[in-house]
C-alpha cells in the first residue's frame, strides 16, 4: 500500500512494543483526563459525559413528545371527544412532531455519534469537545425552552412543517410561530455544530491503519449523515430566517398578495425535510449494521455495498424533495422527475436490508434484547418502505395524500428506521457506559409491549387513512366507520407506552454510569470500543489490521491495556490524540485537546436567552445577550491556537510526531471550510429563492441598480489582502507580524466596503425591501452578508489583539489561516450575491 | 480529494444530472422554447453524456477492482457508486418519455 503522506507504515512493525512501561505512565494519563467533580459535572467535555448527557436528554424528548402523542390517541379515541380543544390539539400535534423530529431524533443520532465514536475510532475524544458540550447545552436548553411553551399556550399550532400562509402574520398572530422558527433554527445550528464534530472526527482521528477498507460501519454511516447535515440543515435555517423576516418586517417570500409564493416555503422545507428522513435514519442503519453481525456471530455481509448504499442515500434522498409536493401543481415533468428519483432511493434502502436478511441467515442468530430489536426494526421498516413505494407513485400519492395513510406511513418508516435501531443500541451498548447491562427479562417485555403496540397503533391507521379521514383533526363524526380503528390504534399507543414505561423501570434499576469500569463486551462486538477502556478512551491507541480488530486481533486487548501502541501515556501534557490521514488514517500530527472550563456553557446560554428575547421581542435585552455570547465565544478562541515548547514528540515507540497544525493538517482549518460550506449552502438556496419568485412573478423584477464593477473590485482586494497577510507571515520576516495583521485588517476592511457599495446601490435606486419578492431577496442576501461582514470585522480586531499580545508569529498562523480562510469566502459570497442580483435576470 | 472524487464520482454524475433535468423540467414551464426539437435533444443528450460517464467510471473501477488480488473498498465502492448512478440516470432520463407518452 502506498503511503499518503509520506509516513513510513513499516514503523507499524514497531507494535506491540516489548518490555515494561514506564512508572507513572498509567497515573499521568489518569491525572490528565481525570473525571469531574462539583461544578464541573456541568462544564464536563469528555464525550463519555457529554455523550451520556446528550442521549439522555434526547431520549427525554422522545417521551415527553410520546406523552402529547397520548393525550392526542385519547382525544381521538372516540368520536365527538371533548378531551382537548382545536387549538390545543393543533399546539400538541405540532410540538409532537417538532419534539420527534429536531429535539428526539436528530440529536439522538448524534448523541451516539458523540458517545461511541472516539472509542470506535480508537481516538482519545473528538477533536473539538468543548465543540460538542456547547452543542449539547444549547440543545438542552433551546429544546426545553420550546417544549416549555406548550405549558403557556404559547406553543406552534401550524404542524411540524409549517406552512405559510397559515402561519405568516395574517393566520397566526402571536409569537407562536417564532418560537417555532427561532427555536427550531438555534436548535438546528447545535446539530450543524455536532455534524463538524463528526466530520472532522471522522475523517481525521482514526487509529493508525484504520484505512477506509477498515473503518467501522458504524463511523460510515455517522460521515454520511453529518455530511448531509451540512448539507440540508442550512434549507431549513434558511426557510425559518425568511419566514420570521417576513413575520417581522413585512418581506414578502411566501405572501402572495405581495409577490411572494407559499410554494418557496415547501421547496426550501421539504429539501431539507425528506434528506431528514435518510438523516435520522443512516446512523441507525449504522447501529444495526454493527448490533446484527455480533448477535449474528458473522461477519457483515456486502459490507462495501452498504457503504455504497449509505453514499447513494446521502446523494439521491436530496432528490426527492418534491414528492412531498405532488398535490400542489407542480408541471407533469417535474412530477415524473422526481417520482423516478423517489423509486431510485429506494434501491441503496433495499440493498442495505437484504444484506442485513443475509446476514443473519449466514449466522448463527441470538435472539436477546439488542437482537429483537434489531430484527423487530427490519420488519417494521420494510413494511414502511413498502407504502413508501405506493406513495412515491404519483396516482396514489393524490389519493392518500394528507390522509392518516400518511401518519401510518411515516410512522413505520421512522419507528422501524430510528426508534427500534435506536434502542436495539442502547441495550447493545449500555455494557459500553454502565457498571451494569440492561435487564434481558425486562428487555424481552420491552420489546414485545412495542413492537405489538406500534402495529396495533398504526396498521389500523392505513384503513382510516384510505376510508378517507384526514390528518391533523381534532374530532371526527360518528358513522364513518373510523371509530374502530382509531379505538384501536389508541389503545395500541398505551401499549407502546407500557413499553416506554418498562424501559425506564430497566434504566432505573440497572443504568450505572459513569462508574469506575463497566460491563464490558456482553454481546462479543468486534469493534474497538469493546477495548478496556476509562475516561481517557483506550489506554494507548492501536495499530488496526482489520475491519473487525477484536475478532481477528487476538491479543489486541491485552497490549491495548498493557499501554504497547500508540500514545501510552501523555506525549507533552494535557489531554492529547493523534491526528492521521484521510484515507489510510497514517499519523500526522499530536493534537492538544481542551481542558474543561465554562466558557462553552455560558456561550450556549447566552446564545438561548438571545433568540428566546427575541421570540418575545425584546430587542435591546437580546442584543445585550448577544454581544455577551459574542464575549464568551471570543474567550473560548483565544485559549486556542498555541505553539507547544516542544514541536515534535514521541507518539510512541520513537516515532515523532509535530505537536502543532498549520493550514489543512489542522483540525481547526478544516472545521472552518465546513462551516463555510454551511454558508455557501445557504447563500445559494437564497439564490434558487431569488430566481424561484423571479419565475413566478417577472413583472415585479426592477432592472439592476449599482455598481457591479466596483463592488467586485473591492471584494477582489479583500479577498487578495487576506491572501497577502497569510503569505507575509509565513514569509517570517522581522516585521511579518505586523504586516500580516495590518493585511488582515485592510482585507475586512475592503469586504466590508464591498458590501456598503452594494446596498448604498440598492438603496439609492429605491429598492424597497417590503415592497416586493426582489427587494425581499435581495435585502435576505444582503442580510446574510452583513453577519459575515460584522463577524469579518470582529476578527479583524481579534487579529490586532493577537498581535498587541504577540501571539502572530510564523510559527502560529493558523488562527490567521482561518481568519483569512473565512474573509477570502465572505468575500467570494458577496460576489455571487451582487452578480446575481445585477446579471440575473437581466436588464 | 482525488481518491473522493473516484470514490463519489457516479453519485456526482447523477447529481449533475438530476440538476441538469431539473432545470430543464423548471425552465420548460417558463419558455416556449420547450417545444422545440432542440430543446428536446439537449435535454436527451445531457441524459446520454451523464449516462456514458457513469458507465465508464463503472468500467474503469470494476477493471481495476478485478486487477488486484485484494482490491481496495475505494474500488468497489466507485463502482456500486457509478452503478447505481446509472441507474438514477437512466430512471430519470425516461420520466419525459412518461410525461408526454
Amino acid at each position: 500500500m502506498s503511503s499518503e503522506t509520506g509516513f513510513d507504515t513499516r514503523l507499524y512493525g514497531r507494535f506491540p512494543t516489548k518490555g515494561p512501561r514506564p512508572d507513572g505512565e498509567l497515573e499521568a494519563l489518569e491525572d490528565a483526563w481525570c473525571g469531574p467533580r462539583g461544578w464541573q459535572w456541568i462544564t464536563a467535555i469528555n464525550n463519555n459525559f457529554i455523550g451520556v448527557y446528550y442521549l439522555g436528554a434526547a431520549l427525554l424528548f422522545f417521551l415527553l413528545a410520546g406523552a402529547l402523542s397520548l393525550v392526542m390517541r385519547a382525544q381521538l379515541a372516540a368520536p365527538m371527544s371533548e378531551l382537548v380543544d382545536q387549538e390545543l390539539y393543533n399546539q400538541l400535534f405540532t410540538v409532537h412532531g417538532t419534539t420527534m423530529m429536531f429535539l428526539f431524533a436528530v440529536p439522538a443520532v448524534e448523541a451516539l455519534g458523540v458517545l461511541l465514536l472516539p472509542q470506535m475510532l480508537g481516538a482519545r475524544d473528538l477533536p473539538f469537545p468543548r465543540l460538542s458540550a456547547f452543542a449539547f447545552w444549547a440543545y438542552l436548553i433551546g429544546g426545553l425552552a420550546f417544549f416549555g411553551s406548550i405549558f403557556v399556550g404559547l406553543a406552534p399550532n401550524g404542524g411540524w412543517f409549517m406552512y405559510p400562509p397559515l402561519t405568516g402574520m395574517t393566520h397566526s398572530p402571536g409569537i407562536n410561530a417564532d418560537f417555532w422558527l427561532l427555536g427550531i433554527g438555534f436548535i438546528e445550528i447545535s446539530a450543524i455544530a455536532g455534524a463538524i464534530e463528526i466530520i472532522v472526527g471522522v475523517l481525521r482521528t482514526r487509529a493508525p491503519g484504520m484505512t477506509l477498507d477498515r473503518m467501522p460501519i458504524f463511523a460510515w454511516a455517522m460521515l454520511v449523515f453529518a455530511g448531509m447535515i451540512i448539507i440540508a440543515f442550512p434549507s431549513v435555517i434558511l426557510a425559518t430566517l425568511l419566514l420570521e423576516l417576513e413575520r417581522a418586517f413585512g418581506w414578502p417570500f411566501f405572501d402572495p398578495v405581495k409577490g411572494g409564493d407559499p410554494l418557496l416555503w415547501q421547496h426550501l422545507f421539504w429539501f431539507f425535510g425528506h434528506p431528514e428522513v435518510y438523516i435520522i435514519f443512516l446512523p441507525a442503519a449504522g447501529a444495526m449494521s454493527t448490533i446484527i453481525p455480533a448477535v449474528a456471530r458473522t461477519e457483515l455481509v456486502g459490507h462495501r455495498l452498504i457503504v455504497m448504499a449509505f453514499l447513494a442515500s446521502g446523494f439521491i434522498s436530496f432528490g426527492v424533495w418534491a414528492h412531498h409536493m405532488f398535490t400542489v401543481g407542480l408541471p407533469t415533468l417535474s412530477v415524473n422527475v422526481f417520482s423516478a428519483a423517489s423509486m431510485a432511493v429506494s434501491v441503496p434502502a433495499g440493498v442495505q436490508v437484504f444484506a442485513w436478511i443475509a446476514t443473519l441467515a449466514a449466522g448463527k442468530m441470538r435472539f436477546n434484547t439488542p437482537g429483537l430489536f434489531a430484527v423487530g426494526g427490519l420488519v417494521i421498516f420494510v413494511a414502511g418502505g413498502l407504502s413508501g413505494v405506493m406513495v412515491a407513485m404519483v396516482p396514489f400519492d393524490w389519493q392518500a395524500h394528507d390522509s392518516y395513510f400518511i401518519v401510518a406511513h411515516l410512522h413505520y418508516v421512522l419507528i422501524g428506521g430510528m426508534v427500534f435501531p435506536l434502542f436495539a443500541a442502547v441495550y447493545y451498548w449500555t455494557p459500553l457506559v454502565s457498571t451494569r447491562a440492561l435487564s434481558e427479562r425486562l428487555g424481552r417485555w420491552v420489546f414485545w409491549l412495542m413492537f405489538a403496540g406500534m402495529h396495533l397503533t398504526f396498521l389500523p391507521m392505513h384503513l382510516t387513512g384510505l376510508m378517507g379521514m384526514p390528518r391533523r383533526v381534532y374530532t371526527y363524526l360518528p358513522d364513518r366507520g373510523w371509530d374502530l380503528p382509531n379505538l384501536v390504534s389508541t389503545i395500541g399507543a398505551f401499549v407502546f407506552a407500557l413499553g416506554a414505561l418498562v424501559w425506564i423501570v430497566d434504566m432505573v434499576r440497572n443504568f450505572r454510569p459513569f462508574g469506575a469500569s463497566n460491563a464490558g463486551n456482553v454481546y462479543g462486538g468486534s469493534g474497538l470500543e469493546w477495548l478496556p477502556n476509562d475516561l481517557y478512551s483506550v489506554r494507548s491507541i492501536p495499530v488496526v489490521t482489520s475491519l473487525y480488530p477484536l475478532w481477528d486481533q487476538k491479543a489486541l486487548s491485552r497490549d491495548v491495556e498493557a499501554g504497547r501502541y500508540f500514545l501510552p501515556g501523555v506525549a507533552v501534557g494535557g489531554r492529547e490524540t493523534i491526528v492521521t490521514s484521510v484515507m489510510n488514517a497514517e499519523p500526522q500530527l499530536l493534537l492538544r485537546m481542551p481542558k474543561p472550563s465554562g466558557w462553552h456553557v455560558w456561550a450556549a446560554v447566552f446564545t438561548a436567552a438571545f433568540f428566546l428575547l427575541l421570540t418575545v421581542q425584546a430587542y435591546v435585552a437580546s442584543a445585550i445577550f448577544g454581544l455577551l455570547a459574542i464575549y464568551t465565544m471570543v474567550q473560548w478562541c483565544w485559549l486556542m491556537d498555541k505553539p507547544m515548547d516542544q514541536p515534535l514528540a514521541d507518539i510512541g515507540a520513537g516515532i515523532l510526531a509535530p505537536s502543532y497544525a498549520k493550514g489543512m493538517t489542522s483540525p481547526g482549518w478544516w472545521a472552518m471550510a465546513i462551516t463555510l460550506i454551511v454558508s455557501g449552502m445557504v447563500v445559494l438556496l437564497t439564490g434558487f429563492s431569488y430566481i424561484f419568485l423571479w419565475s413566478q412573478r417577472p413583472d415585479l423584477w426592477a432592472p439592476p441598480a449599482g455598481d457591479l464593477a466596483g463592488i467586485l473590485a473591492l471584494l477582489a482586494a479583500g479577498a487578495g489582502a487576506a491572501w497577502i497577510s497569510v503569505r507575509a507571515l509565513e514569509h517570517d520576516g522581522p516585521r511579518s507580524p505586523w504586516v500580516a495583521t495590518l493585511f488582515m485588517a485592510l482585507s475586512a476592511g475592503l469586504v466590508t466596503g464591498g458590501w456598503v457599495l452594494d446596498a448604498t446601490g440598492w438603496l439609492g435606486a429605491g429598492l424597497k425591501f417590503d415592497g416586493g419578492p426582489q427587494g425581499a431577496t435581495i435585502a435576505a442576501l444582503l442580510s446574510w452578508q452583513g453577519v459575515f461582514v460584522a463577524t469579518g470585522l470582529l476578527m479583524g480586531v481579534y487579529a490586532v489583539f493577537r498581535l498587541m499580545f504577540g501571539y502572530v508569529r510564523a510559527s502560529q498562523p493558523t488562527t490567521f489561516q482561518v481568519i483569512g480562510l473565512f474573509l477570502g469566502y465572505a468575500a467570494a459570497q458577496g460576489a455571487f450575491a451582487a452578480a446575481l442580483s445585477r446579471l440575473f435576470p437581466g436588464v | 480529494m482525488r481518491g473522493w472524487l473516484y470514490i463519489l464520482g457516479g453519485l456526482l454524475i447523477w447529481t449533475l444530472h438530476f440538476l441538469g433535468v431539473y432545470a430543464f423540467v423548471s425552465l420548460a414551464a417558463q419558455t416556449r422554447a420547450a417545444d422545440t426539437a432542440e430543446w428536446q435533444a439537449a435535454s436527451l443528450a445531457l441524459s446520454v453524456i451523464c449516462g456514458l460517464g457513469a458507465g465508464a467510471l463503472f468500467l474503469v473501477a470494476s477493471r481495476r477492482a478485478r486487477r488486484t488480488s485484494s482490491a481496495s473498498l475505494a474500488d468497489h465502492v466507485a463502482a456500486l457508486s457509478a452503478m447505481v448512478g446509472g441507474v438514477g440516470i437512466l430512471w430519470q432520463a425516461f420520466a419525459p418519455a412518461f410525461a408526454t407518452g
